[in-house]
């Protein structure tokens, strides 16, 4: 994928260190209210020329996440672990796949658990690669590689597209979505795509603050902004994606022998690296990490701090140092305005996956 | 420094893509301010069908007007999304016709009715298809007022982890009444703090219609809640005070839960005082093997699990199972047939005090689990488990009268009167007196 302009500038900063001090380039022209790091605006998404975003695919992809018909059992949809309840993740440590039980949420059981944590889907069309460990480069790569897994969805991509196929509403909506076309894998993973892509987290109070709007934080989240930046958090949660593309490894989940991204590159340097997740939303995402070994937000920022201090990277911060820098996370990043739509119904006529929003969040 | 409320920066653009034109506002003139409480005023004033973007709203105290137009959602989307701290944006008399769910997370935003009561302005859900809530928020300092929200698919009103928020002169319903489709909570404030519910009435909510979950500092006072599963209920949050309430014709009246598997582990402190708690004897219509589901028909006020509520100078009339019950996870547990599973989460109410309520006509026919109590049941029923070690205990009163009480000793005893104790002496006594919620200040 050849990245947008201002992607590359976003995430400009390629190969850094586990430590990842490395600043972003600086934008000249910024006149917003003072921020602890230099200004980088937003960038846009840009759809692949093969793949050109529609509305038609929009909604045509809509309907497939959700749809149960695209797992072995009738019973997994895309949203079974990218809930927009759940951050866009599923509240789980680890992923329940077909054969399952209960709504996405803590509460859902199975003999089908994913190796690693389900990263969240918000501002993926904005990630030049996908997964912890970065094995797939598009979103329209990306899409089927859940179906193919057996603990995930368990659905050969080509028996997925029969099934569709069978079904006279998707008829329609892929004729709307790709005239001429037929509906094949590769349709539905470029509906699918085109979907994602709208799921964008660009409205939180850090952007309203650095539009111009003073106001937008409150106090504690100012000052947690500038302990982000005084623990080095921004070197690689960075500005504005609050992620830099970067595999590091910190730690978590040592005692396991997942090898992460060095199981893509085979290189030494990425021994159990796995990406940096945006902190966007990462109120509504946890559990933390790439094993969900950590179950709050609080616990995460802690231990992340403490990593920082043994580095040398951060000084020592407080219980109200550490709260304010958990408030500008929690509240200051959080933006669900683009939510996705859940779909009362899909045109298989399946259930769509119950998402637990009965259960108190 | 500050831009101009319909200027569109580099990243709205995307948005405004969905909304296919910038943000068409409109002014209302003849429309004023705060509203009343409810009712069925009709508007007045007539919106000006043509809508254009005003340099300056005309409406005093408005940043922001929005009329109903043909893309509702998209309007009211693209300002919140524009909104800047401390805007009030006013939704201009008429129905809006939602398609999804709105949100906001902008800080210290008020969002207003434009009308001269709450049934000038209507957001109507009926059309969405989706089975979202109806209206999100995510940043603190926010105030809803003078509107009705209607058919939500989900619930109607989240606030989810906010400081300050308050709901104000507002009415939530269904046009199908009281059904299990409806929207499980109507008004819903969760894991927040500083939260202030008032003149709110609510119809029809398949769980509780007004639901606080998981707050600290919650003040829910002269609400209307009716055809509802739970009327009001707080859960698992620390510091509410309920009055002034009117909880009628719902399956339960008030609810004061603790439940396991939550974030927050405790619920302290739930003020239940001079609330009209009657009549509420609706069939149970919550989503089957929900935790409300199991609560039977007929219940004026619940207590599960809390610590130290206290309730008291309430009326409480011809609820037919019976006035107040004190239960512990072990009796939902036989009630539901579920483990309470939580080992974090003190199954047991502690230092419950009750007193000085005036009980009339209830327990007159038992419903569900509680038929097998005679009629009349008691005005207080007690299940009697052992409570926590070391904790203080059920109070009645250090001074009587007091009312009909029953206490089954233990949760394997209700069914089997034989085994339960009707006498009062071991809880004469008065407990925690709580003092009233102030809340802070955003």
């Amino acid at each position: 994928m050849k990245p947008a302009p201002l992607l590359a500038l976003a995430l400009g900063v390629a190969a850094c260190a586990p430590s990842c001090a490395t600043e972003p380039p600086p934008v000249s022209g910024y006149d917003g209210p003072p921020i602890p790091w230099a200004y980088s605006p937003f960038p846009k998404v840009v759809a692949p020329a093969k793949n050109p975003t529609t509305d038609a695919k929009i909604s045509l992809g809509n309907k497939l996440f959700y749809d149960p018909i695209l797992s072995g059992d009738k019973a997994v949809a895309c949203a079974t672990c990218h809930s927009e309840i759940w951050g866009m993740g599923d509240g789980l440590p680890l992923s329940i796949g077909v054969d399952g039980e209960g709504p996405t949420g803590p509460g859902r059981t199975g003999p089908n658990k994913t190796k690693r944590n389900a990263l969240t889907l918000w501002n993926a069309a904005l990630r030049r690669e996908l997964f912890w460990d970065g094995r797939a480069s598009t979103l329209e790569g990306q899409a089927l590689m859940p179906l193919e897994e057996a603990v995930e969805m368990n659905l050969e991509p080509a028996d997925a597209a029969a099934r569709v196929a069978a079904i006279p509403g998707y008829v329609t909506l892929f004729d709307a979505a790709f005239p001429g076309e037929a509906i094949s894998p590769e349709t539905i993973a470029k509906a699918i795509a085109a979907f994602e892509r709208t799921i964008l987290s660009y409205r939180s109070p850090y952007d309203h603050y650095v539009d111009g709007d003073a106001g937008a934080m409150t106090d504690e989240q100012l000052r947690g902004m500038q302990l982000f930046a005084d623990a080095g958090c921004n070197g690689c949660h960075t500005p504005p994606l609050f992620e830099n593309g970067a595999y590091v490894a910190r730690g978590a989940g040592a005692e396991q022998k997942d090898l992460g991204r060095e199981n893509i590159t085979g290189l030494a340097g990425d021994h159990r690296a796995f990406r940096v997740p945006t902190v966007r939303n990462a109120r509504e995402s946890g559990p933390y990490f790439h094993d969900g070994s950590v179950v709050t937000l609080d616990e995460a920022v802690a231990l992340e701090v403490d990593r920082q201090v043994a580095l040398g990277l951060s000084p020592e911060l407080d219980a109200a140092a550490l709260a304010d820098l958990t408030a500008f996370i929690n509240d200051g990043l959080m933006d669900s305005t683009h939510q996705p739509s859940r779909p009362l119904t899909v045109p298989s006529g399946l259930e769509v996956p119950k998402d637990g929003f009965r259960i108190p969040r | 420094m500050r831009k101009s409320k319909l200027g569109i920066h580099s990243a709205a653009s995307i948005l405004l893509i969905a909304g296919g034109a910038a943000l068409s506002a409109a002014s209302c003139d003849d429309a004023t301010g705060t509203g009343g409480t409810g009712g069925t005023g009709s508007s007045t004033g007539s919106m000006n069908a043509a809508l254009e973007c005003p340099t300056a709203p005309k409406i005093a105290g408005c940043d922001v007007a929005i009329a109903p137009s043909a893309t509702d959602y998209e309007h009211i989307q693209t300002a919140f999304g524009n909104a800047h701290a401390g805007d009030t944006i006013c939704l201009c008399p008429g129905t809006f016709n939602m398609t999804r769910e709105v949100s906001l997370g902008v800080q210290n935003v008020t969002v207003r009715g434009a009308g001269a009561t709450l049934a000038d302005t209507i957001l109507d859900y009926a059309k969405q298809d989706s089975a979202d809530d109806g209206f999100a928020v995510s940043a603190g300092g926010f105030t809803v007022e003078n509107l009705t929200l209607k058919n939500t698919p989900g619930n109607g009103i989240v606030a989810t982890g906010v400081n300050g928020v308050t709901f104000r002169d507002l009415k939530v319903f269904w046009d199908a009444g009281s059904v299990t489709a409806n929207g499980a909570y109507a008004v819903y404030p969760v894991k927040s703090k500083n939260v202030l519910i008032e003149n709110v009435e609510v119809v029809g909510a398949a769980d509780a219609g007004i639901y606080v979950g998981q707050c600290e500092k919650a003040i829910v006072r002269n609400n209307k809640v009716h055809g509802c599963v739970a009327g009001i209920e707080s859960e698992n949050t620390t510091d509410m005070e309920v009055y002034g309430n009117e909880a009628y014709d719902n399956t339960a009246g008030i609810l004061v839960f603790v439940l396991p598997g939550l974030e927050r582990k405790e619920g302290l402190r739930t003020n239940v005082h001079d609330n009209d708690i009657h009549d509420n004897n609706r069939e149970n219509f919550a989503v089957p093997d929900t935790v409300v589901s199991y609560v039977p028909a007929g219940v004026g006020l619940l207590v599960l699990a809390a610590d130290q509520p206290e309730i008291h100078k309430n009326t409480i009339t011809n609820n037919e199972s019976l006035g107040i019950t004190v239960i512990s996870g072990t009796t939902l547990a036989l009630l539901s047939g579920n483990q309470w599973g939580d080992p974090m989460t003190d199954l047991y109410p502690n230092d419950v005090f009750i007193h000085g309520n005036t009980f009339t006509g209830n327990g007159k026919s038992p419903h569900g689990a509680l038929k097998a109590f005679m009629a009349p049941v008691e005005d207080i029923v007690f299940d009697g488990e052992e409570m926590s070690p070391g904790s203080d205990k059920l109070c009645l009163g250090a001074m009587g009268p007091y009312p009909t009480f029953r206490n089954t000793l233990g949760s394997a005893n209700i069914g089997d009167p034989t085994k339960n104790s009707t006498d009062t002496t071991p809880f004469q006594c008065d407990g925690t007196a709580l003092v009233p919620v102030v809340l802070d200040a955003p």
